[in-house]
């Protein structure tokens, strides 16, 4: 009884972090444009409803009502699941972001580390997508993004083992209690450095935007991909970015707990904050060449990270025990 | 959080479900008002406007290999690290001194490919 109770729970969540994502990537496209537009000096979309606040919208209708074009020679399953698999993650990541203490969709016991594993598993779709649609430049998009992405994803789990260790556990709700006296962003900088660096490598932004690096591959893996399959990979894309942000504030910036107002206003409000920092960062700098981005994870990210971990344990005995 | 681990895993299980449903049922609904004029260009390869060159399933970078082995091992090594960061301030000196040896180990396996060249991307 309760097992079919938990599964309804679950599937009516899952629509609603679905739609929520959905949500997420309709107003951050809009914010994207119109702050890059102010950025460069210019005014972004002002047509469509009243300061082409309706923008999005109606690039979302185009999206659905348009042809999807599908390559004569691409492989029809592996195209088809590409975006999927890309999409798929970068939802399911939701389930553990707690916006307020008890607003979380499902405190898992080891919520951190589902946070890292499950969007993972985006890197999957990328090189399916890439390599099934043959075309030379997904496929090489492909390759560039999987190997960008798995560099990256090293240093940002070590950076987030320190925050695990100081907090004593894996739950993402136990970490706003364990920031209550003060942030870990004031006790661990340079984990909050690495983080926010391999974090804007995880959600393929400038500057390690190779895989999309449209002066050199058009578009990367999706440069076959048109209409609602095409929108997948944007979902995914903005997805990403929000939880990515979302995480930041749960593990640097104290996540939900602030003065006077409710923790969901100080949650979003974070959140928010570093989501704008990443478009900041995306329209300011100019793209690392692929192996200078290769190189920077290796021989910079890793070691540093590695360093930080053993610096940051052995600080915490000195000082706990 | 008290409640066994298993309905965590019957709620994802529901989650997911919805999750894949959604877009899939978006396309099939689309799939009547979505114009569909499939063509002999259309169905080309994108190569900025010319036939295509050469095919895609090719033989690619070597580097790629290489560099997906020592992520395995560093991915495996950030999981184990997982395991024993929450309960490490408890355990004391003794098991900082054992996974420092773990990392210093693994931390050395980075230096030897460093030398050996393998972090160059030619």
């Amino acid at each position: 009884m309760s097992t079919v109770l938990t599964l309804g729970e679950g599937f009516g969540l899952g629509v609603v972090a679905f739609t929520l994502v959905g949500a997420i990537t309709t107003v951050f496209v809009l914010l994207e444009r119109r702050v890059s537009a102010r950025i460069q000096m210019r005014v972004g979309p002002t047509r469509t409803g009243p300061h082409g606040l309706l923008q999005t919208i109606a690039d979302i209708v185009k999206l659905l009502v348009k042809e999807d074009v599908r390559p004569e020679y691409a492989d029809p399953v592996a195209f088809r699941l590409g975006p999927m698999l890309t999409a798929v993650p970068a939802v399911l990541s939701f389930v553990v972001i707690p916006f307020g203490a008890p607003l979380v969709m499902r405190a898992l016991n080891v919520g951190i580390v589902y946070f890292l594993a499950v969007p993972g598993m985006t890197v999957v779709g990328l090189l399916l997508a890439g390599w099934a649609s043959y075309d030379n430049y997904s496929f090489l998009g492909g390759l560039r993004s999987s190997a960008q992405f798995i560099s990256y994803e090293i240093p940002r789990t070590l950076a987030v083992v320190t925050v695990v260790m100081l907090a004593g556990s894996l739950n993402t709700v136990d970490l706003l209690d364990a920031q209550k006296p003060v942030p870990y962003i004031v006790l661990l900088p340079v984990s909050f450095v690495i983080y926010m660096a391999t974090t804007l490598a995880e959600v393929n932004r400038i500057p390690f935007d190779i895989p999309e690096a449209e002066s050199e591959l058009v578009a990367g893996y999706h440069t076959e991909y048109s209409g609602f399959r095409w929108s997948l990979f944007f979902l995914a894309e903005y997805g990403a970015l929000y939880a990515a942000a979302a995480f930041a504030t749960l593990l640097f910036l104290g996540g939900g707990n602030g003065p006077v107002l409710p923790a969901v206003v100080w949650f979003v409000g974070k959140s928010l904050v570093v989501v704008f920092v990443f478009m900041w960062v995306r329209w300011t700098l100019p793209r690392f060449r692929a192996d200078q981005l290769m190189r920077l994870a290796w021989k910079v990210f890793l070691p540093a990270s590695l360093v930080n971990l053993v610096l940051a344990a052995f600080v915490m005995m000195a000082v706990g025990s | 959080m008290n409640e066994p681990y298993q309905s965590d895993v019957v709620f994802l299980v529901g989650f997911a479900f919805a999750v894949v449903l959604l877009p899939l049922v978006a396309l099939l609904v689309f799939r009547w008002v979505r114009p569909t004029h499939p063509g002999a260009l259309k169905a080309q390869s994108y190569e900025s406007g010319m036939p295509q060159a050469s095919a895609p399933r090719r033989p690619f970078h070597m580097a790629y290999y290489t560099f997906a082995l020592i992520f395995i091992v560093f991915d495996v090594e950030a999981l184990l690290l997982f395991a024993i960061a929450p309960v490490l301030r408890d355990l004391g000196w003794s098991a900082l001194a054992e996974v420092g040896g773990f990392v210093l180990l693994v931390a050395g396996g980075l230096f030897y490919a460093w030398r050996k060249g393998v972090l160059v991307w030619r």
